[in-house]
Parts: structure tokens; sequence; C-alpha cells
């Protein structure tokens, strides 16, 4: 208990990060010095500013805790879908919400699919199916709809036989 | 010129007809490296044009080169060349295998094996450093590769290492393999083997390779490049979301995440977060049983195997108990297409009685898996089950094969999925045992007795890519053009990956485009998938720099399927790899001073060499016409698609002749029939290649 007590700002926030963590603002147990400030990252969200070591995580992992932090699993979803859609591009596996870091339960799913479909703030998501039944979402504005389409076969079946 | 590193500076020459058992010096092969350079340059020399793969005057190369069995990361290939019976003209190929044969190999003081003339009795060759001798192999012939391997071994000790074939071999199947360890297989070759009554090589060395490098700096150059490798293919994500990366692809074969285990080792090991820093963990980096045998892959997995000399463990090494029902060891090991092809002969899927649909899955694959090694029966990369599925569904078989003979195929087992139909379609092909084994042949030579038609050509899906009878490789589907040209270059099915890691690499396009400009001159060279851009010059240059690379891999030996290191999992450094360290390595280790211009260049002259022995074989100059073209799906699949919109790998007829053109011109080949000139083959010390073709008038005008 000592030693936690003895800890620095910084050395929260590494820990945290080597972690795999964000950590929020009022979770420091000081603030940070100006030297300190230099050498951590930082995000905005919904709840304020959370820290992470730059060295051990990077900005978009660490912008994925700080959603799971924040619970903001519906923003999560449609950020990732519309990052793979713009940078690589590729169409987001269903199944990847489903995996680590996200593990997103089945309810959580169901309610960020609703969404999709009944918010006009998302409606550029599209969903797209591969011939093996397996559910791909991808972006409109960013990628056409018959590219996601080749692209969520090619993931789930061509990769396969193109060993 | 002698030769103090690298090299073993002999090669062995067996001779089975007359038992003769000589060596050749390697110092007159060295501006073909070895491996793959070499087997073409003995092609050349001494098999003459017109031969068929089981004649007795073919003959077959086992080849090494100057870095295999030297340490250097990737280094444990065996390059097989010879002419490969299920081409049409029985062109000149080569088949690889993985494993500790090659280093082997190396130990025992050679840089490669040629094997002429065919023995009267079943023989196996047993190679201990000097000492070889032509054994009796008649207790082998007639046994799967499992139980031959197991029984040379037996006679040569365990630090032996066998390459052997099964009864597929032995009976000359064209679509037949040479196997070596518990999961190493070259596709296409066993034939020749088997048409010299050879069943096995068994070697064991004692002597070591040389290297021509200070300790200390040779070991940071292995350091080095060990922290720029990535996972298995090079791929340099990971295939989820990590504190670490910046980037990650669901298609990544970087499994590593925690709670993944090898659940059958004893006690379970869990392959964790695999950081690029942690060289000493890239073993974990892959785990190939959760992509090669379905969900269920890690349940079953004892631990991941690979080559000699490599860090990367791409070979699933699994415990399938339920296996003992079907009469075969529960312990199973492949990669890839070993477990995949297999699979697809059973289209219908799989179905186990008390086994989930998971669990069904890692069973069949492990048991075709097992009996396609066992009986030595190549898959001719899935054309073998794409042919069994045309020929059934479309009433080919029930055309073709005496009624009796249909009857006795256990054709209910493949439609409600039970795996022990392997058992008996395996069989079949391997022991030619009727017309359904002329599956065996390939496609050409297939279409040619069932009379297939045109439509078992231009189906899309058939996958088939040219006439000559083999399927796509990472072909239109890789970056469109540059795909299709290196499928359209060799013999066989490509084997080349180069192109392939990058495309693959899991790095987002933008990334893979600066890399591209910076090494072909253009961002052009490469496109979005599935949205392709008309032929430039850029993707000539890709095209013809993957293909120079991947006969360098094949040549020095180096594993394509990690080489060339064109990126790396490295943020600082902006995700470049670098292109220069088989030269750096080829230095270290041979003590000659060698740039990677000059090392592209050997590639260049070797690849060069392949495409004259096929003009030769073939007897003609036209390979734009007679070599070069597809089979049609390509210009004609997606007919709502325009090429080059979004959504489609459809290519272009017009497009793809510029495309040859401009590969043609960057390989200084004749623009107008794809031939090399006279100017060429001179500038790659070839003019006596020129002089012959002169001589045939196969020299373009």
């Amino acid at each position: 208990m000592e030693k936690e007590n003895s800890k620095t700002a910084l050395e929260q926030i590494q820990e945290a990060s080597a972690a795999g963590f964000v950590l929020h603002e009022s979770r420091l147990c000081a603030e940070l010095a100006e030297e300190e400030l230099a050498l951590v990252g930082s995000l905005s969200g919904k709840k304020g500013t959370y820290y992470f070591d730059p060295t051990t995580m990077t900005s978009r992992y660490a912008g994925i805790m700080l959603r799971l932090e924040e619970k903001n699993y519906l923003d999560l979803a449609a950020e990732t879908i519309r990052d793979d859609s713009k940078k690589y591009p590729r169409t987001t596996p269903l199944g990847v919400l489903r995996e680590a870091p996200f593990s997103f339960d089945e309810e959580s799913i169901k309610a960020i699919l609703t969404r999709f479909n009944e918010d006009p703030q998302y409606k550029d998501l599209r969903k797209c199916t591969a011939s093996n039944q397996a559910v791909h979402f991808y972006s409109a504005e960013h990628l056409d709809p018959g590219q996601a389409e080749y692209l969520c076969e090619y993931e789930e079946v061509g990769r396969k036989e193109n060993q | 010129m002698a030769l103090e590193g690298g090299w073993a500076g002999k090669i062995l020459r067996v001779n089975l007809k007359s038992g003769e058992i000589s060596h050749e010096k390697t110092e007159k092969y060295i501006e073909y490296i070895g491996g793959m350079g070499l087997g073409y340059k003995i092609m050349w020399d001494e098999v003459p044009a017109g031969t068929k793969a089981f004649d007795e005057a073919n003959k077959i190369v086992f080849g090494v080169g100057p870095l295999t069995g030297s340490g250097a990361i990737s280094s444990g290939r065996t390059n097989i060349t010879s002419l490969l019976a299920s081409n049409p003209f029985h062109g000149v190929s080569d088949s690889h295998m993985g494993g500790h044969f090659a280093v082997e190999l190396k130990y025992a003081g050679y840089d490669g094996i040629i094997i002429e003339g065919k023995s009267e009795r079943p023989v196996w060759l047993k190679i201990e450093d000097e000492k070889v001798s032509i054994e009796d192999a008649t207790l082998y012939w007639g046994h799967g590769t499992f139980q031959t391997i197991a029984g040379v071994t037996a006679i040569m000790g365990g630090d032996s290492q066998v390459a052997a074939i099964g009864q597929a071999g032995e009976n000359q199947v064209n679509l037949s393999v040479i196997r070596t360890g518990l999961s190493h297989s070259a596709g296409g070759h066993g034939g020749v083997m088997g048409s010299k009554n050879l069943k096995a090589i068994g070697v064991k060395g004692t002597g070591a390779v040389h290297i021509n490098m200070e300790n200390m700096e040779w070991y940071k150059l292995n350091q080095f490049v060990l922290s720029i490798y990535g996972a298995n293919n090079q791929h340099v994500v990971p295939r989820t979301p990590q504190p670490w990366a910046e980037y990650d692809h669901p298609g990544s074969r970087w499994t590593a995440k925690e709670g993944l285990y090898w659940e059958q080792a004893d006690p379970p090991i869990e392959t964790g977060v695999c950081k690029p820093e942690d060289s000493n963990k890239i073993g974990y980096r892959t785990m190939k049983a959760m992509l090669d045998l379905g969900a269920n892959g890690p349940k079953y997995t004892v631990r991941m195997g690979g080559c000699a000399a490599c860090p990367i463990r791409c070979h699933s090494h699994v415990k399938v108990p339920q296996l003992s029902k079907y009469g075969v060891d529960p312990y199973v090991a492949n990669t890839c297409m070993g477990f995949y092809a297999p699979s697809s002969i059973m289209f219908k899927g799989f179905n186990v009685d008390g086994e989930s649909k998971d669990d069904a899955t890692v069973i069949g694959r492990s048991l075709g898996s097992h009996m396609a090694d066992d009986y030595g029966v190549w898959c001719n990369y899935g054309q073998l089950a794409r042919d069994l599925k045309w020929a059934y569904e479309k009433g080919v078989l029930k055309r073709v094969l005496p009624s009796a003979e249909y009857n006795s195929i256990p054709w209910d087992k493949l439609e409600s999925g039970d795996p022990s139909f392997y058992l008996d379609f395996y069989r079949r092909i391997a022991m030619k045992e009727g017309e359904l084994s002329r599956l065996g042949e390939g496609a050409f030579w297939l279409d040619k007795r069932w009379n297939l038609g045109e439509e078992y050509w231009t189906y899309k899906d058939n996958k088939l890519w040219t006439k000559v009878g083999y399927p796509v490789h990472h072909s239109n589907e890789s970056n469109g053009q540059v795909g299709a040209l290196i499928s359209s270059m060799f013999n066989r099915d490509a084997q080349c990956h180069t192109h392939q890691n990058l495309i693959g690499s899991g790095l987002p396009t933008d990334v893979q485009k600066e890399v591209a400009e910076e090494l072909w001159g253009s961002k052009n060279a490469i496109d979005e998938p599935a949205n392709y851009t008309p032929m430039n010059r850029g993707k000539a240059k890709f095209a013809k720099w993957s293909i120079v690379r991947n006969v360098l891999h094949d040549s020095l030996t180096l594993c394509n399927w990690m080489w060339p290191m064109t990126v790396s999992p490295l943020k600082d450094r902006n995700y470049r790899g670098d292109t220069s360290l088989e030269a750096q390595y080829y230095t270290a280790v041979t003590g000659k001073e060698m740039s990677e211009e000059k090392l592209d260049q050997a590639a260049e002259r070797i690849f060069t060499l392949h495409r004259a022995l096929t003009v030769k074989q073939m007897g003609t100059t036209n390979m734009r016409e007679e070599h070069d073209q597809l089979t049609g799906w390509q210009f004609d699949m997606d007919p709502d698609k325009e090429p080059f919109t979004a959504g489609t790998i459809k290519l272009d007829r017009e497009d793809y002749e510029k495309a040859l053109t401009m590969l043609y011109e960057e390989l200084g080949w004749d623009s107008k029939t794809g031939a090399p000139t006279r100017a060429t083959l001179e500038r790659l010390r070839l003019k006596y290649v020129a002089d012959e073709l002169e001589t045939m008038g196969l020299l373009p005008a």
C-alpha cells in the first residue's frame, strides 16, 4: 500500500498503459507537471480527459479504451467501421466486435445494430453478407458498395482459397 | 575460384541405371547461385528438348543454396527441379519443401543432388557425408510416405532427414509429391522419382556451413533481421487491436493475443501478446491451426512447427484422437493448402456422428491431410478438388466412368459429409484405380481425356488460370495485373509470394503505395483491393521485382513465404523493411561482395533461363500466344461490371496485352512474342543459350 501511495501520476499512467488501459484524470494522484505532460498522450472523452503512455500504447488503441471506459459502444463500433473503410480500406466483420478488446455481448451488439438502422447519423453504415453468411459492416462514405461486397467475400471465403 | 563460405563446394550425381556415384564441383554453377538456378542450368545442359517427365532421359535436381544451413533466417528450403508431367508440354518446373532436409544435405557436404537414369528395381539413396550408397527399397515399395520415412530413419538414425514418395509417386501419378519430415511436401515431381524407381533419399551430415563474417557481426545481422520480422507471410500487424499496434487486420496471420492457447500442449501454452521487440516470442506469433482448422483448431493444437533456421512456426501440429476411428495416427501436422485442399474434396462439408460442426471440420481436414500426405497425392493447389466437384456435379463422372466403377465409389459418404470418403478417394487416385484416377493427371490431360469442353476452362469458380492447366495462385485478386502477370509466367501455378506478402501485410493501402513509390518509382504500382486502375509502368516493375525476388529466394535458398523484407512491423522505421538483406546475407556467408542490384541480376538470369527452357521445350518463340494467354473468365467475370471499376477484379483484354508487353520490356524480352532476345541473353551472360536457341530457330527476329 505504501508503494502504491508513493507512485507519481506519471507512473500511474505508465502502469495503466502497460496493463492495456487508459487513465481518467480523476484517478491521478496529483496533477501532471509540465515535463510529465510532455511524456504522456491524452484524449478527450465525453466524461473528461484520459491519459496514456505513448511508448506502450498507440493513440488508436487508447481511443478504443476510452470508448470502452465510457461504455460508449455505439460510437466505438461506428468509428471502427468508418476507420476501417477509410484507412485500409476494408469491411469490418461483426465478429470482430465480439472479440477483445471490444468484447461486446450479444445484447450490446443488438442495440448497436438497431441504432445503425434507425438513427440518421449512422445512415452511411451498411451491412454486407458473405456466402458463408458472415456479416460485415462498412461506411458507404468511404467504400463503394460493390467493393465492400468483394472485400467481405474475400475476407471470409477468398482468403482461405488463396493461401 | 575457391568457394570459402556458403556453398559446400560439390554436387552429388547419382546415376540409378549404372549405379555410378560421382561429384561435380559447384564453382561452375555459382552464377546461378544454387537451388532453382542450379536446377535450370543442369536441365538446360543435360536434358534434351522434347523429353517427357517420366522418360529415363529426364533428371531431377534437389538444389540448395549458399545460405541454406548457414543459419540465415528462414533458410531451410529445398528446391526440386525437373520436367512436370501435369504440364501439357512437360515444361520445366520447380517444387519446394521446407523442413530440415535442405540443411542436412549441406551438412553432408552437398549443394545439390542430380538424379539421372532409372533403376531396375526399387531403391533408396543413402547419404552419410562422403559415404553414398544405393539401397534396396523393396521393403518400402507399395507403402506410404509415413512408413517409408520411419523405416529409413530407423536405419539412418534420428538425426537423419528423409524425403520420400508415396504410392502416387511410385505409380507415376502426375499429381504427386515428395515429402519430408512430418508435414513438408513438394508438389509435382513425386512421379519423376517413381519413374526412376527411387523411393526415398536419406541424408545425414556431420559437417558445417562456413560463414565469412565475424561472429558478432553475424549475430548483429541476424538480430536486425529478427527485429523487422513479422508473422507468417511477413504480415506485420496483429489480427486484433492491441496496445502496441497502430494498425491491425482481421486477415493477418499475426494471431497472438491474450487467451489464445495451444490447448493440447501439456500444460497448455498461451501465445499471449507478442510485440515486435519480443524476438524470442516470434514462434508464438502465428497460430496457424485457428486459420487452417477453423474455430476449434486451438483445442487440438499441441504446438506449432516449421523449418530449419526459421523462427516462424507456420505448421500446425495437432492431436485429434477421433482419427483412430479411421485407422490413422491421431497426430497430424500440416499447413495452408495441406489442410485446406483435402477439405475441398469434401465439398458438401463435414458431418461426423456425435461431433459438433467445428470438431467435424478439424477431424475431416486432419484426416484428409494425413491421407493425401501418406499416399503422396498433390492437390495441384486445390485444383484436384475443383475438378472432382466439376466432374461430379456436371454429370461427367456418370458419363465417363464405367457404371460398375461409378457405383463402387461411396458417393453417399461424400454427400453426407463422412470423412472416411478420403480413404477410398485417395487410394483410387494414388493406385491409379479405374477411370476416376484420371483426376490425378491434372487439368489439361483430364480435359483431353474426358472432353470437358470450353466451359470447364472459362467457368470462373474452376479458377483455371491458363490453358497450361494450373489454377490461380495469388493472381488477379492480388493487385490485378501484377498478380495476373506473375501467374502467367511459370509452367505451373506461380509459387510467388513476394507481391502477395506486401499486399496482405495488413498495412493500409496508402502505406503500401509509399513503399511502391520508393521501390518501383510509382505509387500507382499498387491499387486499392478490387478497385484497380489500368496497367502502368510501376506495375510492370513491381511484377518483375516480385518474380526476380521469388527466383532469388528459391536459389539462395530463403523462404519466399517470408522474404523479402519489404515492410516491417516497426513504426519507428515507418513500417519499412530492408530489401538489401539478401545481398547482405550473401556477402556475409560467401565472403563475396554482392550488391542488391547484382544479386537481382543473377536472379533475372535464372528466370530468363527458365523462359528459354520453356521456349526450347515448346519449340516456339510465341510465348505471348502459346503460353501466356488466360482462360477467359478473368475478362468475362462480373458481367454487370466494367474493368477498373470498384468491386471487381475483372481484367481487360487489351489492357492485359499491354501488361504483357510492359513486363516483356522490363525483362528485356521480345515485346511481340515474349521470348528472350539475344541482346538480353548476352547481357545476362547466357550467350550459350542464345547460340543454342538460334540453331533451333528459336530466337525472336
